[in-house]
């Protein structure tokens, strides 16, 4: 078994690693350490919290590649998890938790009927011997979960007695026991069932769902990294050095933000197209390839969208910089590069936390558009926005086919609306214009 | 005044020159011609010689930026980046890579685009106002917080999902509207009503957030307090005084996107076969017509130089204390 690295899932563990390394940091600072106490002492954020990491957490799991030795497809360990409904290989559609193919045809015996599934076991053959599998199944994974929760609880009192500032609200409680419940009754009826049925192709529609939570993952999160160091580093320059630096700083923003977004966006991917295509044979395998370019598009919606940020960081530097702490820096002869980095930037850090969390929601729905608009990620990586670009057809099929487009809208939503709702609050915590209110 | 406007015009130039730079250096060299060529003509059975026949037919026969075959200035006007750059500056587009007259394009497209763009802007505007101030009257209720839960929900939607549902339901099922196409003149707005709703409504979670927080922010003020203490009802406070001082912060996210319009809308087009400049953009993408493409990044980037400006000639209009300087 030999590990593979592609350039996303290093850039992702990077990304994790250095998250991690900033938790750290918030626990030894307290002023921080209360402002995000109090982010998570609201139970909806909190809540909305748990979700994100969770899609995190999955997203992590697909980022983690390998390969058999006397296999060549690569796996990642998410797809060893779902390899049940990956290898069923079923013809075409099926409705969600069916045991039989969505349409009739004509089977071995002559009659017009209803295909059983593979996946399915063969003993079920009427609705309601299907449904009485289905509730049995559920009501395993309650009582798992009921049992999982329970000892999480125990392990949970421990640390509180640790911690005793932590208080368990009931938002939180339930949302976390969803998520629990989810997760084992998926994996109790991955083996038996198409949760959400199957596809033109006859593809697990769970299965695509779930690996495109690492695209949207990857969109949301990886765009913003990219997208700091520029923002960050000339925002500071320019207005800690303000004159010339400024001014040229300003043009090369006020010009890329003049240019069209999305029209930007296209014209680059457009030539990016054209430039992979060129030089196909560069790549070792389609999963580079499309990875490569998944990574590309991510460093050119980082390419148009530093310039907010980089904007709110030059406007509060051109305030900091008159403030005493700063002027006495300059006396004591401290550096220009250390005043930067270790005296402004910590200062414009909460900008930049606020902008991360805000633009993440916006990045996972641009992945959507631009696939639509043919300028978005490679038609062999799977992502919701080449979900519901194949779904559209569908929905004037008759009767309809609804299951691909709602599983991406719910996958979608979920992690949208969590983000959002935790953008929210830390907004809230950490904007003092928007601290006003409550 | 005017000599401001002068300034501002003289100062956007260098952008202008700027944004024309940047997509000279983003379709000219990291695509060759030759590149274009091949495109254009198909990756089969290409010979050098139909590559530069293409080439000296479209004008991409000239080296980039330096001809060191001319002499005097026409060492610098007989290239590419001099030959395809003062026409935009003119805005005179050319002829797509397909041959198609840019210009004519869009002064067909451009009426569709307008059509859709401008109601869906107004209606939006109006209902988002309304909205959020309601929403601001709740203040301290539990109704408030249920309407901003649902609006961070409805902006939690892709935009698709709004209009592939919105088309499924209101044109599909209830034959309310035509589900897709264009008709110029009277008949247009039948075509137009469902994509401007579904706008209107897709829009609508953000834009209330916006508005209500701009309000909130207002109605902190003192002179808030002035009026009430007056004794004036909630509803002159808001309207009257509330309303009018907001426009400061409204106008600048609103004018600036009113030229913008005219680009239509990328989306809604396509999925309504509405024949603007936003299909128009989103065709020459998927058949990679470039001269189209940088026709439009560049009719963009003057569009929202032109709305930066009225946003600040705007507010002269709206707070007298705002002097050019």
């Amino acid at each position: 078994m030999t590990f593979i690295w592609l350039w996303t899932d290093f850039l992702l563990w990077v990304l994790f690693a250095l998250s991690f390394y900033a938790i750290i940091k918030i626990r030894q600072n307290d002023l921080l350490r209360q402002k995000w106490k109090k982010i998570f002492s609201q139970p909806l954020a909190l809540s909305a919290f748990i979700v994100f990491s969770f899609y995190i957490l999955i997203g992590l799991t697909d980022s983690l590649h390998f390969r058999f030795d006397n296999d060549t497809t690569a796996y990642s360990v998410l797809d060893r998890v779902l390899l049940p409904a990956l290898e069923a290989d079923e013809k075409t559609y099926s409705t969600p938790l069916n045991y039989q193919q969505f349409s009739k045809e004509y089977l071995e015996n002559g009659l017009r009927g209803r295909v059983h599934l593979n996946l399915v076991s063969q003993q079920i053959n009427s609705p309601s011997e299907n449904y009485s599998q289905i509730f049995n199944i559920s009501i395993q994974a309650l009582i798992y979960s009921i049992f999982a929760i329970f000892i999480l609880v125990l392990i949970g009192k421990k640390a509180l007695a640790i911690n005793p500032s932590i208080k368990i609200n009931r938002v939180a409680f339930i949302t976390l026991f969803g998520v629990i419940f989810f997760c084992i009754w998926t994996i109790l009826m991955m083996p038996n069932y198409h949760i959400l049925g199957t596809d033109k192709a006859g593809i697990d529609v769970f299965y695509k769902a779930v690996k495109s939570i690492r695209t949207g993952m990857i969109f949301g999160l990886l765009t913003t990294l990219l997208a700091l160091p520029p923002a960050i580093i000339l925002g500071l320059m320019a207005g800690y050095f303000k004159g010339k630096t400024d001014d040229v700083i300003q043009y090369i923003y006020t010009t890329i933000s003049a240019i069209p977004g999305i029209l930007l966006i296209a014209a680059l991917v457009l030539i990016l197209q054209v430039y992979m295509d060129e030089h196909a044979s560069d790549y070792a395998s389609t999963l580079e390839r499309s990875d490569l370019k998944l990574l590309l598009l991510c460093v050119i919606l980082a390419l148009t969208s530093w310039t907010g940020l980089c904007r709110l960081i030059r406007a509060e530097t051109l305030k900091l910089s008159e403030l005493e702490f700063v002027q006495a820096a300059k006396v004591f002869g401290v550096s220009n590069i250390k005043i930067l980095f270790n005296h402004l930037m910590p200062n414009v850090m909460h900008l930049v936390l606020i902008s991360i969390v805000l633009d993440f929601s916006g990045l996972v729905l641009i992945e959507a558009v631009l696939s639509y608009v043919g300028v978005g990620v490679d038609a062999t990586t799977m992502s919701w926005g080449n979900m519901i670009n194949a779904a559209r057809l569908e929905l004037s099929t008759d009767p309809v086919v609804w299951w691909p487009l709602a599983s991406s809208f719910i996958f979608m939503f979920v992690l949208v609306l969590s983000a959002n709702l935790f953008a929210d609050r830390v907004r809230h915590v950490f904007d003092p214009k928007a601290g006003t209110d409550e | 005044m005017w000599t401001y406007v002068f300034r501002r015009i003289l100062y956007s130039i260098p952008i202008l020159l700027g944004v024309n730079l940047i997509t000279f250096l983003l379709f000219f060299m990291v695509n060759t011609p030759d590149d274009m060529a091949r495109i254009q003509l198909g990756t089969k059975h290409v010979t050098q010689a139909d590559i530069h026949s293409w080439k000296e037919e479209k004008g991409y026969n000239k080296p980039l930026f330096v001809n060191t075959n001319e002499s005097g200035t026409a060492v610098l006007t007989q290239t590419i980046f001099y030959q395809k750059s003062v026409p935009l500056f003119k805005l005179n587009f050319g002829h797509s890579d397909s041959g198609r007259n840019i210009n004519k394009d869009i002064t067909e497209r451009m009426w569709p685009s307008l059509a859709l763009a401008i109601p869906s802007f107004i209606i939006a505007l109006i209902t988002n106002i309304v909205f959020a101030m309601w929403m601001v009257t709740l203040v301290g209720t539990k109704l408030e917080r249920i309407t901003l839960i649902l609006s961070v929900a409805l902006m939690s939607i892709s935009g698709l999902f709004y209009i592939i549902i919105g088309q499924k339901i209101v044109a599909g099922l209830w034959h309310w509207f035509p589900v897709s196409g264009y008709q110029g003149g009277t008949e247009s707005w039948r075509f137009v009503l469902l994509p401007v709703l579904i706008g209107v409504v897709a829009g609508i979670g953000a834009g209330v957030r916006w508005y209500r927080s701009i309000f909130l922010e207002e109605i902190n003020k003192p002179y808030v307090n002035t009026a009430r203490a007056k004794g004036l009802s909630e509803r002159q406070v808001l309207f009257k005084h509330v309303l009018r001082n907001a426009m400061i912060p409204i106008l600048t996210g609103v004018v600036v996107v009113i030229p913008s319009l005219f680009m239509g809308s990328l989306i809604m087009e396509s999925f309504f076969s509405i024949p603007g400049l936003g299909s128009y953009t989103i065709d020459a993408i998927n058949s990679q017509d470039f001269a189209i493409v940088r026709a439009m990044v560049f009719l963009g980037s003057v569009l929202y130089i032109i709305g930066l400006l009225l946003t600040d000639i705007s507010y002269t209009w709206v707070d007298p204390r705002v002097k050019f300087k």
